[in-house]
């Protein structure tokens, strides 16, 4: 199959996947509802914060890791079946009988998940931004907000979004959901004092590591592993990336060989 | 007719829903009680007592998977449509469905919860039968808002969402939650991951846990009668195979 | 006898799928015809009461199906297959219509046995009745199917697009088992192949976008295209004022049979009005899109 075709076919997926998810109302409500319910139970407060840049930058990363926290999980059991969809639907049959390769499908599928969600939570993002941005009358954390958009959801997104792809194809959905959710406490809330656990590690998927090294979390920085380094932050990112990208080249690798 | 028939199709009925409820709803709390019991057993052995893990295992993650496989019993029926046309209400097929997995979650909770006590790795200490709420009220109101969510918005998924996000932030904002008046009402918690003022007191469980697990039951039952109620259009349930 | 007036139902977005729909259906076999799309669908999902009716009235010998009452009346005695039947694969084919019995409210384990192994045997899968359902055929879950809507005797049988992906000895089958039926009930049968209909109903009724364009006999309908039916074979396109009904290629020539008000061409033949002309003479009538191209596919 030429290089063409399966950029295309890679192309082609995600837009469509995208137009899928983007029209769902739940994608949209689910994490307007978390925010809005945090919002109305005294979450994403604004704390001690003060105008002052370093203190702001500080508050609009610990508001980043609340939107990691809260609307990733809700999001991460929201799409947990986008690859095993297509057999729930009676579709996965005529897909495979086309020439689509099934790796350029299932990036495909991610890409389009992955921009979907992350359209949405831009959106959710940006209000929170705002908020931020009147309480202080400081419109300089508009670029504050964007790049704790970029280093600390966007990295996490990936993270959750190529497990939600694989591992429902592997465990079943109901299952899948279960150990999530179970994963994402123990992983990023549970400290190592009380029993061995990712949380504090490069593998905490919330950003912790990001948010320490790039928004000076000094709070994080005590409770990581090596303390809280702009290396490390951008260690952790990196990580995080290249489980993904390498769980998904696995899978697809596997796919295709099952549908040989 | 006798009422002997009658009651025969009825237990035959029962049967048949809970077929429909899945090997997932039946698997997955068990599982979750073996591998969490096997967890408790490594734990142990490496780091030492587990008596908080161990009732977090009770209080939080089991009624977590009861609720999950309640959200998939929304959108997950193949014969919707054929179920609508039916006399049988689907609203009340669904909540019998519900009821099973609740009741079965609930076997499974309390069978772990004796097993805990017994081996002396952790019990509510608030007697037998009272210390069954530990378990029993976040199950049922984990449950119930699964249920009304997914009945809202005829998604189980999204309920699953909702759920987890809230499972969540009662974990995050625990500290909160246990100080301010009215949060410490409805603490999911309160018993294993909450050992401490104001619910716990000398070793012993408080008023303030009781009154804090009889606003969550009065709480499940509102979800509960509000899933009833959704459920009175289950038509918005057809076409949404794949949202279970 | 059920009767239906200025039926309406709107879906979000402004979408109509029933226009002020007007329809009685007596005893016997009522065809439902109409393009996809057309709102056949919806109306059975409304008489079925499966869905609610934006605004209109139906009565169902004397039932009013808005009503929670009338509704559980009318669905007590109503055998109902949908158009995307969707089966328990995990039980067995007794199992299944044991359950849906069950539901139907037969409570009576030797009365629901009974009629159980009756409508097995009517649509011929008694020998096959302790299979599990996912080694079924896709005509074996249609008898499936019909026999879970027999399983009360109902007075009103709903039957949405039955002969879907049957087999042509199975179609057959179906339409002789449906006509048998209709002897002492109400069959309204939901298709847009017109052969179902004309092999089984006297009288039909043809919808299109939400309305119902004629209601009568099929012999009627049949009729609104006498002397407006022509064949033509020649090579190249057919004649462009004129519906094409169907086309057969034979090598480099093709055999069109044409609606169209006068001979389309010189070598165009007058033939015998069958029911599908006059479905597409009035479709053509009312300026609708025409079920077949123009142009024959390169």
């Amino acid at each position: 199959m030429s290089a063409r075709t399966l950029s295309g076919t890679l192309l082609g997926t995600a837009r469509s996947e995208y137009r899928m998810l983007i029209r769902r109302w739940p994608l949209w409500c689910l994490p307007a509802a978390v925010v809005a319910i945090l919002l109305a139970t005294g979450g994403f407060g604004f704390g001690t914060a003060s105008s002052d840049p370093s203190s702001m930058a500080r508050l609009v990363g610990q508001q980043a890791i609340g939107v990691n926290l809260l609307v990733l999980v809700a999001i991460g059991a929201l799409l947990a079946d986008r690859w095993v969809r297509d057999r729930q639907l009676g579709v996965e049959e005529l897909l495979f009988a086309t020439a689509a390769s099934p790796v350029s499908r299932l990036w495909g599928k991610y890409l389009g998940v992955v921009a979907a969600a992350a359209t949405t939570l831009l959106v959710v993002w940006a209000v929170l931004a705002a908020r931020l941005a009147i309480h202080f009358g400081d419109l300089s954390i508009a670029g504050t907000a964007a790049l704790a958009y970029l280093v600390l959801v966007l990295p996490g997104l990936a993270f959750v979004a190529a497990f939600g792809l694989v591992m429902p194809r592997l465990v079943g959905v109901r299952l899948y959901q279960v150990l999530f959710i179970g994963y994402w406490f123990w992983g990023n809330l549970v400290p190592q004092h009380v029993m061995p656990t990712l949380s504090g590690t490069w593998l905490t998927p919330i950003g912790k590591y990001a948010d320490a090294g790039l928004f000076a979390h000094s709070s994080h920085s005590l409770l990581l592993t090596g303390g809280g380094s702009t290396a490390a932050a951008y260690g952790s990112i990196a990580l995080l990336a290249g489980i993904a990208v390498l769980l998904l080249t696995v899978f697809g690798l596997a796919e295709r060989r099952r549908l040989r | 007719m006798s009422g002997l028939p009658r009651l025969g199709s009825r237990l035959q009925r029962w049967r048949y829903e809970a077929g429909r409820v899945g090997s997932a709803g039946w698997v997955v709390p068990a599982a979750l009680a073996v591998a969490g019991g096997g967890f408790l057993e490594l734990l142990a052995a490496v780091h030492g007592p587990v008596s908080r893990t161990a009732g977090s295992l009770v209080e939080a993650v089991l009624p977590l998977g009861a609720a999950i496989c309640v959200a998939g019993l929304f959108g997950g029926d193949s014969c919707v449509e054929l179920h609508l046309s039916l006399p049988v209400s689907y609203g009340l097929t669904l909540a019998r469905r519900f009821v099973l997995v609740v009741v079965g979650a609930a076997v499974v909770a309390a069978a772990l919860s004796a097993t805990l006590a017994l081996s002396g790795t952790w019990s509510a200490s608030a007697g037998a039968l009272a210390g069954q709420l530990a378990w029993l009220v976040p199950l049922l109101v984990l449950c119930c808002l699964a249920a009304v969510a997914a009945a809202l918005a005829a998604n189980g998924r999204a309920a699953v969402g909702l759920v987890a996000a809230l499972w969540t932030a009662e974990e995050w904002f625990k500290n909160d939650m246990i100080t301010t008046g009215w949060d410490r009402a409805l603490y999911l918690f309160a018993t294993a991951r909450a050992d401490q003022p104001p619910y716990l007191v000398d070793g012993r469980l408080t008023g303030e846990w009781l009154f804090n697990r009889l606003a969550l039951l009065a709480l499940a039952a509102a979800l509960a009668v509000a899933a009833l109620l959704a459920l009175r259009r289950a038509h918005r349930l057809l076409g949404q195979r794949g949202n279970a | 006898m059920i009767t239906i007036r200025s039926l309406t139902k709107t879906y979000r977005r402004n979408l109509t799928a029933l226009d002020g729909i007007d329809l009685d259906i007596g005893t016997g076999m009522v065809g439902l015809l109409g393009a996809n799309g057309a709102g056949k669908t919806t109306l059975l999902r409304i008489l079925a009461g499966i869905l609610p009716a934006s605004s209109g009235t139906i009565m169902v010998d004397g039932h009013d199906l808005r009503t929670p009452e009338g509704k559980r009346v009318v669905k007590r005695d109503l055998g109902y297959l949908p158009q995307d039947l969707g089966i328990y694969p995990d039980l067995t084919a007794r199992g299944f219509l044991d359950y849906i019995a069950i539901l139907k409210g037969m409570d009576g384990k030797r009365e629901r046995h009974a009629a159980i192994e009756s409508v097995l045997s009517l649509v011929g899968l008694d020998s096959v009745a302790n299979r599990r359902l996912k080694t079924f055929s896709g005509g074996m879950k249609r008898r499936v199917g019909i026999a879970q809507a027999l399983l009360n005797r109902p007075g009103l049988l709903i039957v949405d697009e039955p002969t879907a992906g049957l087999d042509p000895e199975e179609r057959v089958r179906f339409r002789t088992l449906l006509s048998s039926l209709a002897a002492d009930r109400t069959v309204l049968l939901s298709t847009h192949i017109v052969e179902d209909v004309a092999s089984t109903s006297q009288d039909l009724a043809v919808l299109a976008r939400g309305r119902v364009l004629y209601s009568g006999s099929a012999v009627g309908l049949a009729a609104t295209a006498t002397d407006r039916v022509w064949t033509l074979t020649r090579t190249g396109p057919p004649p462009e004022d004129a519906v094409v009904v169907s086309v057969i290629h034979r090598g480099d020539a093709a055999e069109y049979r044409l609606i169209a008000d006068y001979q389309p061409d010189a070598a165009a033949v007058p033939a015998r009005a069958g029911l599908e002309d006059g479905y597409m003479a009035l479709m053509h009538d009312q300026r609708l899109p025409a079920a077949h191209p123009r142009q024959p596919l390169s």
